[in-house]
């Protein structure tokens, strides 16, 4: 076996993204040998691999690990059978949807924002921005809004858990075993669905309806994509989100630049989206022998995509580690991946995020960071937002 | 410039739809539609649009 070039664990839970260690490594080494397989850490060959989805197949499971075809989330399935999985998915969460979603988006981030600049103070992540996008996703599926709540808790514990690696946690094997209740009540949701006499125009409906290659998903094919779509539209755009709030907290110029000017939101967003990845690292699988990149690389081993550090990558963004809200080429950056397993969230994530500052930003006049806050990211391996976001907020005067 | 949509290979990842607002969206019947460049930025979007196409569903050629 050839030589170790840099001892590091992508599944361990890290308490920051170290970007300064990744910097080294990007310099010394774009593509790395580590103890489970390559790490790459430059641009070119973040935005190259996820082109080669026969080469590189996307997995978050440890080595060895096996799961059925019926419990194979969207990004783990290759082929054909993917792109028409995809499209009833895309279609659902794309721009043309997204966008008649804001009013719906914009009235419950009131909801949620309005007590807290009452109270003058207040912990961001859990009263306002956790909530947000599990209930948007919730919505879209078709979930009666009463059960939101309970779908977000579920949700934390699946990705919690040794689930999404392991394909098992401590309760049981698959997703039945792993989460019972979960799977009980989208089983019913799917079985009330069928029985009913009308099909709203949702996504669970879509799932249901939808022939690909000659037969309709079955109910475990429609539950796995939709605890995917949950467990993904939940997690991810909470940390874009709080990472965005997080930034412009500490930066009370830039939040009233932005209240003045509006059009600084989107910037804003991709500059976020580009130094804290709401995912740093995607785990991919070595399917076939290869060596576009270099050197060797062997079925069984993993493939590492270092989203945070192709982020900032010098040979694409000039002082990659300042945020810089007129870049040119401000949506070059990886953090939807890219190639046929592209994030097919990206527009509702950015319209959520925009609503959510532009809601503050008409609601709160100042915020400020407690004194004693310090960002410290969540256990989940491969996930890169504030546990945490405790402020003090001053009511904008009209 | 003249922009074509192979529908049957598109997914709706609307890609295109990001890096060339001005040059495609999704009509209500979920199918892209092409609006054509009205200027040199706007094909230069497109451009990049159909490079970064994740089903290389965009072909582009010179009228």
């Amino acid at each position: 076996m050839e030589a170790i070039d840099a001892d590091l664990d992508p599944f361990a839970a890290l308490p920051a993204v170290d970007h300064d260690g990744l910097r080294e490594l990007r310099e010394r080494c774009p593509v790395a040998r580590i103890p489970v397989g390559w790490y790459l850490s430059s641009h070119a060959t973040v935005s190259e691999a996820p082109r080669h989805v026969d080469t590189f197949v996307a997995s978050f499971r440890q080595p060895g690990v096996v799961v059925p075809d019926d419990e194979k989330f969207i990004n783990e399935i290759s082929g054909p059978r993917h792109g028409r999985v995809r499209k009833v998915i895309n279609a659902a969460v794309a721009h043309h949807r997204a966008a008649r979603l804001e009013p719906m988006i914009r009235q419950i981030t009131r909801e949620y924002l309005q007590p807290v600049v009452d109270a003058g103070h207040g912990e961001l992540i859990e009263q306002v921005i956790a909530p947000i996008p599990i209930n948007v996703i919730a919505h879209l599926i078709g979930v009666p809004a009463a059960d939101w709540p309970l779908f977000r808790r579920w949700s934390d514990e699946v990705v919690e858990g040794t689930y999404p690696t392991m394909y098992r946690n401590e309760r049981g094997e698959g997703l039945h075993g792993a989460h019972p209740e979960f799977t009980a009540y989208i089983d019913r949701l799917i079985a009330e669905r069928r029985s009913a006499d009308t099909d709203p125009d949702d996504l669970l409906t879509r799932l249901l309806t939808t022939e690909i290659e000659g037969r309709r998903l079955n109910d475990v094919e429609v539950r796995t994509q939709l605890v995917f779509l949950i467990i993904s539209g939940n997690e991810t755009t909470r940390h874009l989100i709080g990472n965005l709030i997080a930034h412009v907290a500490g930066d009370p110029d830039l939040y009233q630049r932005i209240r003045a000017d509006r059009s600084l939101i989107e910037p804003a967003i991709e500059e976020v989206l580009r130094l804290e990845p709401p995912i740093h690292v995607l785990l991919r699988n070595v399917e076939q022998p290869t060596d576009m990149f270099g050197p060797a690389m062997q079925p069984g081993q993993k493939i590492i995509y270092g989203i945070a550090a192709a982020n900032r990558d010098p040979q694409v963004f000039d002082h990659p580690d300042d945020f810089v809200i007129s870049r040119d080429n401000a949506r070059d950056h990886m953090s939807f991946g890219g190639g046929p397993h592209v994030c097919p969230g990206s527009a509702l994530a950015r319209l959520e995020a925009k609503v959510v500052l532009d809601t503050l930003a008409d609601l709160v006049g100042e915020i400020e960071l407690n004194a004693d806050w310090k960002r410290r990211k969540v256990a989940v391996f491969w996930a890169n937002g504030p546990v945490d976001l405790r402020v003090t907020l001053t009511p904008a005067t009209r | 410039m003249r922009i074509t949509v192979d529908h049957d290979v598109c997914e709706l990842n609307a890609v295109c739809v990001s890096l060339a607002g001005d040059a495609f969206a999704i009509g209500d019947d979920d199918r892209v539609q092409v609006i054509q460049p009205a200027n040199a930025a706007d094909e230069q979007a497109a451009l990049a649009a159909a490079a970064e196409c994740p089903t290389q569903a965009i072909t582009i050629t010179d009228r």
